[in-house]
């Protein structure tokens, strides 16, 4: 038994099903029929017993009553025919001793009964023989049939007090009968009732244990999924309880197993890039450095060379040297910006919080030469108050150097760049304002949707053939993307640039930018775009 | 008319940079080597000094430092002659006590013009 449960807990869940079905089921059935079984029987118990009472009553009384008949027909003896009388008197005689016998048959289990009864057959034989019989033969005198009256009475007396008795001992009987069918009753009543409850307790016996192992399993597979979900990588199911369960268990292991491989690979992978891009970028800044001491021999020697030959050269000679001179001007400029852009695009931000206006001031500082040698005069206007953004402090140099320095190259003699500083509040809170206006050569609107792609120069300006990389603005975007700001530029061509650059201002700055610096390695910023496509937004035109 | 010791592992840059400084009127002694130049700079005394900053041996800073850390060679002016320009780059130049920082490509002219300026300056 214990092993078939045990069999049978292992197996699959139909089955299971299909075995509660069957207790209910035959628990049902099993009940049902004891249950009528027994009150089946127990009536048949109460009715035999009762009938037996009754037939031994309608016996007694009929014994007495046919010895009564045959008495009676006796005393009728003068009034009657005595032929009649005859036929009566023999007639109720046998009568009388058939029901006797019934009677005796009656007792058959019934020692105590029985000794009464030949009581009252030894009472009526006696009657008979020595009364009924004798005075049927009427051979008797006057004063012998006195006396025999007198003893016929005496002895039919004897047969009625023998009669009372079995009266009462079948009295007595019925009364044990009905405390026996008092019991039977209740012992019925009680299998009617416990039963049933016996049934029930069996069946929600195996049921809990069928049904205990179906949820321990269950559980347990529950447990070890909230341990691994903790954490616990070490976590893993057994497998054992009913079938189904069992492939649940071995499932939930093999997916841990995969899923734990899978991070490891994850984590492999992610190492192999990080290592990448940190090669990458220390190979562009490598190369970037490796490049200036060719190019510082090349412009070294042709300024000695240009300083030696000065009186001896024709000016197509001349400007020979001055085309060499601007194209390692190109190329300097070409790595700086190379190395920039790298810079700029490398990972790690060292954050502070920074006055735009401070920035502007520097910015101009630097380029105020190099802007009077163009005959480019520049101009800041900024409040009196701090304008605060959070950042990198020399990429933002960077930025805004790169926008003055362009503005700068695409004025015209006598022009004026102006830096305008200012704070504005916006949807997503205040905002530093930097613009870089110029009343240069502009942009025309073919060229504004490339501008900030890589290597991408507008065509007024090549064709103006003003030297520039093309990197410069493609730098500026990198940065903001890294600050979470944004750069417009709205143009016209032959009148003027302004370039607008936005920053999370204040407060706000802190966050958008810390959630920037902490972006986990290889993604994109937040607020940035994919890396080769153009961001810059061409306003319309103000004023 | 001033001893200049230089000190740059590139040959042509070495050259150029004594050509210049000669033709200034200077005495120039070249090394290519960062050891070497701290020896030199023990030895010959000189007037100026100018460094590379990657060189085999010990580094232009590491050159620079013992300059100035030495009582006798303290007071020399040193000019650092570098491809790095980042300002973390300057101010470990800073740091290490470069008189001049000077970033490649660089000008003869402009270089010539420094020298001349810190060894007015020395004097």
């Amino acid at each position: 038994m214990q092993d078939w449960l045990t069999r049978l807990e292992n197996g699959p869940l139909s089955r299971h099903y299909q075995a509660f079905l069957g207790v209910v089921v035959a628990g049902l059935v099993v009940t049902a029929g004891v249950s009528a079984a027994t009150v089946v029987l127990a009536s048949s118990m109460v009715r035999h017993q009762a009938q037996q009472v009754v037939a031994l009553q309608t016996a007694n009384t009929d014994v007495v009553e046919d010895a009564s008949d045959a008495y009676f027909g006796l005393h009728k003896v003068s009034t009657m025919d005595p032929n009649q009388y005859a036929v009566f008197y023999q007639t109720k005689v046998r009568v009388l001793l058939a029901d006797q016998v019934r009677l005796n048959d009656l007792t058959a289990d019934l020692p105590g009964l029985r000794k009464a009864v030949r009581g009252q057959e030894a009472a009526v034989s006696d009657w008979l023989e020595k009364y009924a019989e004798p005075l049927t033969h009427g051979d008797l005198k006057g004063a012998d049939r006195a006396q025999l009256t007198e003893q016929g009475l005496q002895k039919f007396n004897a047969v009625r007090s023998a009669n009372n008795t079995v009266d009462r001992r079948v009295d007595a009987l019925a009364d044990e009968t009905a405390a026996h069918t008092r019991t039977i009753v209740v012992v019925a009543l009680l299998v009617v009732t416990l039963l049933p409850l016996l049934a029930v307790g069996g069946v929600v016996l195996i049921g809990r244990r069928l049904s205990h192992a179906v949820v321990a399993p269950l559980s347990h597979i529950t447990t070890v999924m909230e341990q691994l979900r903790s954490g616990q990588e070490d976590a893993r199911a057994v497998v054992a309880g009913p079938e189904e369960v069992r492939q649940i268990a071995a499932g939930l292991n093999l997916l841990t197993e995969e899923n734990l491989r899978a991070s490891e690979v994850e984590a492999d992978v992610l190492a192999q890039l990080q290592t990448i891009d940190k090669v990458r970028t220390d190979l562009v800044s490598t190369v970037s450095h490796e490049l200036r001491t060719p190019l510082a021999s090349i412009k070294g020697y042709l300024e000695l060379l240009q300083d030696e030959l000065l009186d001896t050269m024709t000016p197509q000679q001349s400007s020979m040297v001055g085309a060499m001179r601007r194209n390692l001007e190109r190329l300097n400029e070409l790595i700086v910006n190379l190395l920039a852009l790298s810079r700029a695009e490398e990972t790690e931000l060292v954050v502070e919080p920074i006055d735009l206006r401070a920035v502007a001031i520097e910015v101009s500082a630097d380029i105020r030469l190099t802007a009077a040698s163009r005959d480019v005069s520049l101009r800041t206007v900024q409040p009196a108050v701090p304008v605060t953004v959070v950042g990198d402090r020399s990429q933002l140099i960077r930025a805004v150097q790169n926008l003055v320095t362009n503005a700068v190259k695409f004025s015209r003699p006598g022009g004026t760049v102006e830096l305008r500083v200012s704070e504005e509040d916006s949807d997503e809170g205040p905002q530093a304002v930097l613009e870089v206006v110029d009343e240069g050569i502009g942009i025309p609107a073919l060229d504004l949707p490339g501008l900030g792609s890589r290597f991408y120069r507008a065509s007024n300006a090549v064709k103006a053939e003003i030297a520039g990389t093309g990197l410069g603005l493609r730098i500026v975007q990198t940065i903001l993307d890294r600050h979470g700001g944004s750069l417009a530029v709205d143009s016209v061509e032959g009148e003027g640039s302004t370039f607008t650059l936005r920053l999370p201002a204040g407060g706000a700055a802190l966050d958008v930018v810390g959630a920037l610096v902490e972006a986990p390695l290889l993604q994109e910023p937040a607020a940035g775009p994919a890396p080769e496509e153009p961001v810059l937004e061409a306003a319309a035109v103000l004023d | 008319m001033a001893k200049i010791l230089v000190a740059e592992d590139d040959s042509d840059l070495r050259l150029l940079v004594s050509l210049k400084l000669e033709s200034s009127g200077h005495q120039v002694v070249s090394v290519e080597d960062g050891t070497l130049a701290a020896e030199n700079c023990r030895n010959m005394r000189p007037d100026l000094v100018i460094l590379d900053l990657m060189m085999p041996g010990m580094s232009g800073l590491e050159v620079c430092r013992f300059i100035k850390s030495d009582p006798e060679l303290r007071s020399t002016p040193v000019i650092l002659l570098t491809a790095r320009a980042q300002a973390a780059d300057v101010e470990a130049g800073k740091a290490a006590g470069v008189d001049e920082y000077l970033t490649k490509p660089f000008s003869p002219r402009d270089l010539a013009g420094r020298v001349d300026l810190l060894l007015a300056v020395a004097t």
